[in-house]
């Protein structure tokens, strides 16, 4: 449980208060109430709150010394810069990110996002048993928020279960927008490695230089097969293990599916691997539903320029009992995520600062008078 | 909820928490496996005649002075595989330690190779692998109470100095190849990453091997978010073309190390300074063309020699980390009285530690 507990020093900030948490000071608006801790990610700690102007519960995430590690506080900005501007209900919402006193020498981000139960993750690896409806809905709702992300020209990079927050009434939003890069990033070389090892897409795995939204479709294919099979579908533990163990399932490619590598090496390396049949996905999911196996299929397609598109995927007929494509519209505008990757850790300082303003435009207000 | 149709009332019983966690994990916060238990207090082997979790048979003495609340954390030092690491001091001693924070895992498989690991750990003892002093669980993480090594690592000082003269490296080799004896021969484990971020220096000189067990299996098995770049660069033929591999695997990554030292860079990296090769050129460079040699108008015959002993690329043909450390370069000068600190001293360290 969230402890109340005195400010560090005896010396607390106005309009904060102090809670401890797994060990972890919260130092926090007091509009906000902690109840308990609820996760610890990679880069933070997490808990549950009550936000007692508006009654709704919410989730606080701290980023400890957010500026430690100049990769991780420019996957931090590049989140805040991309959630400011997502509206969408399979999309989870920042509501808010609240200011620190010390403007220039702050070290950690408290970030307050809409709270979900639990994610897919936590579901798959539980007892809870998941019908063809739990499977259907979950991907309807995975590939709409996809949609509309494609549609604003934004790749998420690291799709996988861990990264899908639901309730228990079965809502998904899709979070996690560190790794998240617009399709057309200006000038930039996209040098920086994406996804989770085993939702990785066989182009990424084959170290093509052009990549677009069909590795985030690879990344969904991997979690609805998770969902059928309660267990990853490619475990890979190494990068080339893990494009075995994909060759393993689809079989060896025949040449015209080959076509798209780039790199000659990474091409002859694919066809030296020892030939294999494959394993025919309905063997492997015997009980999922045959449209489920038919779309999972073009899902997991090696080439890219052959693997099923988001809204092709709304279109099947798997889909068709949820999907209306009038009721889909596409992002409004395309979003201008580029931060230059070389900014100084001051200029990032500024510009989570910037972010921060949107969320507390009564702060804005008193600088500009001041 | 928008869609053409209405959906069906579905439900999610939400896991309270992980389930089943009664399995490893007593309500007091306790992990537990066998004999194992494992929390904020430290590491203990229950014995199996009478369970009692408040008896313990392997107790160490200096293990009751350390618990987590003794530690102060200073500054994160780093994120290696699978986990993060912190320089932290003990509370009342001052000591300086390392400690690496691990989430843990539940699946089964993983959890009982981490088990594994953790006696490993406990059991651990060489003067050329870094101490473990003590782990802890708290809250769904593992924690290592590791040595600190204040000089860095092998990375570190290459990135200073460029180049390691000779009878430098002899000294370096004899203390990896110590490292690397005990391993094979007195834990049976390999380690599978020796690279030079996991060969840590102190100001004495000392060189002490580190990163296996609990964080390398962890590595492997939550698909972590890694990259070709790296990956692969010391990794052994065998290994790399996914035939078995042994012990004789640590040795050619240990050959690259120190070829890498002495001619100031990746072996691999074409001497004209194209830059780094793509994955698949690498892959194809280590799996099908020889192997890289130290120039031999550049370097003694006894280095040359030893190098080429490492970096066989049939296993068969590599020599054991026992017969190198009666290899002639090490003997060579096995009798002069040198030390890594004199070369170490003069670098900036890693960091500033504030007092």
């Amino acid at each position: 449980m969230a402890m109340m507990v005195d400010p560090p020093n005896g010396i607390g900030n106005q309009g904060k208060h102090y809670y401890s948490m797994w060990q972890t000071l919260f130092e926090i608006d007091t509009k906000y109430v902690p109840i308990k801790p609820i996760g610890r990610g990679a880069y933070g700690i997490v808990c549950s709150s009550i936000n007692r102007e508006t009654n709704e519960k919410v989730a606080i995430k701290k980023i400890h010394n957010v500026f430690d590690n100049r990769v991780d506080a420019l996957r931090t900005l590049r989140e805040l810069k991309l959630l400011r501007h997502l509206r969408h209900e399979n999309v989870i919402a920042l509501k808010d990110i609240m200011m620190p006193i010390h403007r220039r020498s702050f070290k950690d981000v408290y970030l307050v996002y809409e709270l979900m139960d639990t994610d897919l993750h936590q579901i798959i690896k539980s007892p809870q048993g998941l019908s063809n409806d739990h499977c259907q809905y979950f991907l309807f709702q995975l590939l709409r928020g996809l949609k509309y992300l494609h549609s604003a020209e934004i790749l998420h990079r690291d799709l996988k279960p861990g990264n899908l927050l639901v309730n228990a009434n079965c809502d998904l939003k899709i979070c996690d927008f560190g790794l998240a890069r617009t399709n057309s990033s200006k000038g930039q070389f996209m040098t920086e490695y994406v996804v989770t090892r085993w939702y990785r897409a066989p182009e990424l795995l084959l170290c093509c230089d052009n990549y677009g939204t069909s590795i985030d479709v690879w990344s969904v294919g991997c979690i609805f097969a998770e969902l059928l099979g309660r267990k990853p579908i490619f475990p890979g533990t190494e990068c080339l293990n893990q494009l075995k163990l994909i060759v393993n399932v689809l079989g060896t490619m025949s040449e015209a599916d080959l076509e798209f590598i780039d790199n000659p090496k990474a091409r002859r390396y694919i066809k030296s691997l020892p030939y294999t049949p494959g394993v025919p996905l309905v063997s492997m999911y015997p009980h999922a539903h045959p449209l489920a196996i038919d779309l999972l299929q073009k899902m997991l397609i090696f080439d890219p320029t052959k693997r099923i598109s988001v809204t092709e995927a709304l279109e099947h007929p798997y889909m068709s009992p949820l999907y209306d494509p009038s009721a889909n519209p596409p992002a409004q505008v395309p979003i201008d995520l580029d931060i230059d990757e070389n900014i100084s850790s001051e200029m990032i300082r500024e510009m989570m600062w910037q972010e921060m303003l949107h969320y507390h435009p009564e702060v804005a207000t008193a600088i500009s008078m001041s | 909820m928008k869609g053409k149709k209405p959906v069906k009332e579905l439900k999610l019983t939400v896991p309270a928490q992980e389930t089943p966690v009664d399995k490893f994990l007593t309500a007091s916060g306790t992990f537990k496996d066998g004999e194992l238990r494992l929390n904020q207090s430290g590491l203990r082997l229950i014995s199996e005649e009478n369970g009692d979790e408040d008896e313990s048979t392997k107790l160490k003495v200096e293990d009751v002075q350390l618990s987590m609340d003794d530690l102060e954390m200073i500054q994160v030092i780093g994120k290696g595989s699978g986990g993060v690491v912190q320089l932290v001091r003990h509370k009342w001693v001052g000591t300086l330690f390392a400690l690496k924070g691990i989430q843990m895992n539940i699946q089964e498989s993983v959890r009982k190779q981490i088990v594994q690991e953790l006696k490993i750990n406990q059991a651990t003892q060489s003067p050329h692998i870094v101490m473990c002093h003590q782990s802890f669980y708290h809250n769904g993480v593992i924690y290592l109470v590791l040595e600190y090594m204040d000089r860095g690592s092998l990375a570190d000082i290459v990135k200073q100095v460029k180049t390691i003269l000779e009878p430098y490296l002899a000294v370096l080799c004899k203390q990896v190849l110590e490292g690397l004896l005990y391993l094979h021969h007195q834990r049976h484990v390999i380690h599978r990453d020796i690279k030079p971020s996991n060969l840590l220096v102190n100001r004495k000189g000392e060189v002490k091997i580190t990163d296996f067990g609990v964080s390398a299996v962890l590595a492997s098995s939550i698909g972590q978010r890694d990259t070709f770049v790296g990956t692969y660069n010391y990794m052994a033929p065998e290994r790399i073309s996914g035939s078995t591999y042994d012990y004789k695997s640590d040795i050619w990554s240990l050959g690259l190390v120190i070829l890498e030292c002495a001619i100031g860079r990746f072996p691999y990296i074409p001497s004209e300074g194209e830059g780094w090769l793509s994955f698949y050129e690498l892959l194809e460079a280590i799996v099908d063309q020889p192997p890289p040699s130290a120039p031999a108008d550049q370097f003694s015959p006894e280095f040359c020699s030893f190098i080429s002993s490492c970096i066989q690329k049939d296993p068969a043909q590599r020599m054991s980390a026992s017969e190198l450390l009666n290899h002639p370069f090490l003997k060579k000068f096995e009798d002069k009285d040198l030390n890594l600190g004199i070369l170490v001293e003069n670098l900036e360290p890693p960091m500033n530690i504030p007092e």
